[in-house]
């Protein structure tokens, strides 16, 4: 993007470019970038890459699904604001993570009941959402699946929860020019409680 | 002063289930938020209640030819013309307004209930607290100071709206034309015409918790139309016939003595 | 007063008509009440509507334990025809529409009475029941607690109509019956009119209770 606030094929000025390509993730399913000898884009910031929030686990069989991560409607950012007001909390009270029906399928999990989402760095505990919204990858002739949690959730309130930020799942690595960190892939396991 | 005929379009295939409607209606109607479980669904609370008088229905659905769509539906009051709840209603809490709308006065309420299991769309939830029932009342109080119901005016993307009866039947018929394929207009067909109506994305039948051919209880109509009538005729009749006994042929009065044997009167 | 009269109920009978009478009319007062909205206006003395609701229902609760010992007490008088005078009597109407030369003697209780006996004991049940179900509607299916709604208004209907039919019979259509269930004493005119097999049985049976006499035996119905 420009200063402009446009969009270019031709990006000068950025810490990468000035032409796009398309990296993988930091943290993926994929070991080998199939469009490219560069796996990952080589400009950007990882905070810190000795400390245990920043390990990774790549292509790892411990963690085989994508999850994303995004917000619902009725909260804002980490829903520490917006969780304290009774009418949003109601029709949005607690942590979940969304799955699609073949994996819950193949893992046992029943819509409803509690599962713990572990990453190489953190684990929360949550609701399953089952759901055929979530449906499964075809990548590089190997099906994977995807997972998805809200990011309004964790701590202060409401005080009887033990919800956990979905924050101790992602890692803090930021893309090349604003920091901006990359929440919408990385990769985790579910499992029963 | 006379009121047009309201009807609100529920056009389900504009809504993005944002939910805008159920948290403006409590806001409005100063109905509190109560705390819920996640139940595996973003449709939460999971059902109408005595506090949540609109609510969007969230359901998955696969077509027959295996093609997904997100339905959702906001589900409330469908301000029947023929309704149910307002015939069985003991007190007159229930009744009909000025804009064809099904009004609740609710210091009026008894909380018998009695409406709860009449009404063919299952609506009116009771609440133990205040021993009362609660259900959407079209915003009666905005609709008399010309102001939009809350639902309608918070609405961004233009699923609901509200106006003259036949202008919203036109509309809807309109855009069921322009949309084609399965989708329907759900509501002028029964209960004497709904004053909410229904765009549906999907035939009625695929809906969740929505009847197919919704109509006030057989046993309503007997019931009010037939017995309640029947009462008040056959106590009557019975007043009248001994009456009519009694200057006609008189009461049995024990014989005199020496008659005693004749029998008769 | 009574020197002569004979003795047609006991007090315990006359308690139980009473609270069953009272507590029906109360239930119809009330029911009226919330069944026509242009009579809500009963419940203001009621202190509203919603006091109304709950007078109609724990009055409720009365009337089933006073329907209770009315079936308990009456069932063999009044619930069982004895043919075929019951039969008879019942094809020339007791005699109370058209003049019958001589109508068939009955017990203590004639075929009309026992009808407007099993009338209250049948719909007074079913009354008691669907009342219930429609206090807590919540906790039943909806198809179950709007067929009681139904039940509950025919019950009326029936129960209603028969009251006033009742009422007539019990007072200026037949003077001297009152006294009943008033007192319990009647004269023997009346008694030989309106029972005159019954008579003749506490006679054979002596069990007869003349005011003033001594009593010839035990009380002839127990309970
Ligand atoms: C002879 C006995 C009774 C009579 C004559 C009577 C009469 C009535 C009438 C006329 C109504 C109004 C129906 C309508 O709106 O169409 C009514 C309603 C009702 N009755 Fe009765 N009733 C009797 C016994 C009972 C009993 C024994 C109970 C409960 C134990 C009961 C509970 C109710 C209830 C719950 C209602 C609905 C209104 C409410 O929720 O309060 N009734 N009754
Ligand atoms: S939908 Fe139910 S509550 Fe609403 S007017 Fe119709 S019968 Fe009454
Ligand atoms: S019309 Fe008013 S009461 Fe009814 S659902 Fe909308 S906001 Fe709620
Ligand atoms: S406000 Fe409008 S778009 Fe949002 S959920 Fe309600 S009907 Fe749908």
């Amino acid at each position: 993007m420009q200063k402009d606030g446009m969009g270019a094929l031709f990006g000068p000025g950025m810490a990468e470019g000035p032409f796009p390509e398309h990296y993988e993730p930091l943290e993926g399913p994929l070991a080998k970038n199939p469009m490219s000898g560069q796996l990952i884009n080589p400009a950007i910031h990882i905070f810190d890459k000795h400390s245990d929030v920043d390990k990774i686990a790549r292509a790892s069989e411990k963690f085989p699904y994508v999850c994303t991560t995004y917000s619902c409607t009725e909260h804002w950012c980490s829903g520490a604001l917006t969780r304290w007001q009774a009418w949003l909390l109601e029709a949005m009270p607690e942590a979940y993570v969304e799955i699609g029906d073949l994996l819950a399928r193949d893992l046992g999990i029943r819509n409803g009941v509690r599962v713990k989402v572990s990453s190489i760095r953190g684990s929360v505990q949550c609701v399953a959402m089952v759901t055929k919204r979530f449906k499964p990858f075809l990548i590089e002739g190997k099906t994977i699946h995807q997972v998805g949690l809200p990011f309004n959730y964790g701590w202060l309130f409401p005080k009887d929860t033990k919800d956990d930020s979905t924050n101790l799942l992602s890692p803090s690595v930021g893309d090349a020019n604003t920091f901006c960190p990359e929440y919408k892939a990385f990769m985790v396991n579910v499992t029963k409680l | 002063m006379k009121r047009p005929e309201l009807v609100k379009l529920i056009d389900t295939t504009l809504c993005s289930a944002c939910r805008g409607c159920q948290v403006a209606c409590k806001q409005w109607n100063e109905m509190p938020g109560l705390r819920t479980k996640q139940i595996g669904s973003y449709q939460n609370p999971p059902d109408l209640q005595w506090n949540t008088w609109t609510l969007i229905r969230f359901q998955e659905y696969v077509n027959d030819k295996g093609a997904f769509k997100w339905l959702f539906r906001k589900d409330g009051c469908m301000h029947c013309t023929d309704a149910a709840c307002v015939k069985v209603c003991p007190s007159g809490a229930l009744h009909h307004t000025e804009f064809g709308t099904v009004g609740l006065n609710s210091s009026r309420c008894i909380g018998c209930k009695e409406c709860v299991s009449a009404c063919p769309f299952d609506i009116p939830r009771y609440s133990q607290e205040t021993d009362k029932i609660y259900k959407c009342d079209l915003c009666y109080d905005r609709l008399r100071n010309d102001a939009l119901p809350a639902c309608v005016k918070t609405c961004g993307t233009g699923a609901l709206t509200i106006g003259g009866k036949d202008a919203m039947i036109k509309k809807a018929y309109a855009r069921v034309k322009e949309l084609g394929g399965d989708t329907n207009v759900y509501g002028d067909k029964f209960v004497g015409g709904t004053h909410v109506l229904y765009v549906l994305d999907e035939k009625a039948k695929v809906y969740d918790n929505l009847p197919r051919d919704p109509s006030v209880p057989f046993s309503i109509i007997v019931w009010k139309d037939m017995l309640k009538p029947l009462a008040l005729l056959a106590a009557g009749g019975v007043l009248a016939g001994s009456f009519l006994h009694y200057i006609l042929h008189g009461p049995k009065l024990p014989d005199e003595p020496g008659k005693e044997e004749k029998g008769g009167e | 007063m009574r020197k002569g009269l004979i003795q047609a109920t006991d007090g315990f009978e006359r308690i139980v008509h009473w609270s069953l009478a009272l507590s029906c009319i109360a239930l119809c007062v009330t029911g009226l009440g919330m069944m026509y909205q242009s009579l809500n206006f009963i419940g203001d003395m009621m202190g509203g509507l919603k006091s109304l609701k709950y007078v109609h229902n724990f009055t409720g609760l009365f009337f089933g334990v006073a329907l209770y010992f009315t079936i308990r007490m009456w069932w063999k008088e009044a619930g069982i025809f004895s043919m075929p005078e019951d039969l008879e009597w019942i094809r020339c109407a007791g005699g109370y529409l058209w003049h019958v030369d001589k109508v068939p003697e009955t017990g203590k209780y004639n075929p009309g009475q026992k009808m407007f006996f099993l009338a209250v004991a049948g719909f007074g049940a079913i009354m008691f029941l669907t009342g219930l179900v429609m206090w807590f509607p919540l906790s039943f299916p909806p198809m179950i607690v709007r067929l009681m709604y139904v039940l509950h208004a025919l019950g009326f209907v029936v129960i209603f109509a028969f009251f006033f039919v009742h009422l007539y019979l019990g007072t200026i259509g037949s003077p001297g019956s009152l006294d009943a269930m008033l007192t319990g004493w009647v004269s023997r005119a009346w008694l030989k009119k309106q029972h005159p097999k019954w008579l003749k049985e506490m006679e054979e049976h002596g069990t007869l209770v003349v005011y003033g006499e001594e009593k010839t035996a035990a009380k002839g119905h127990g309970h």
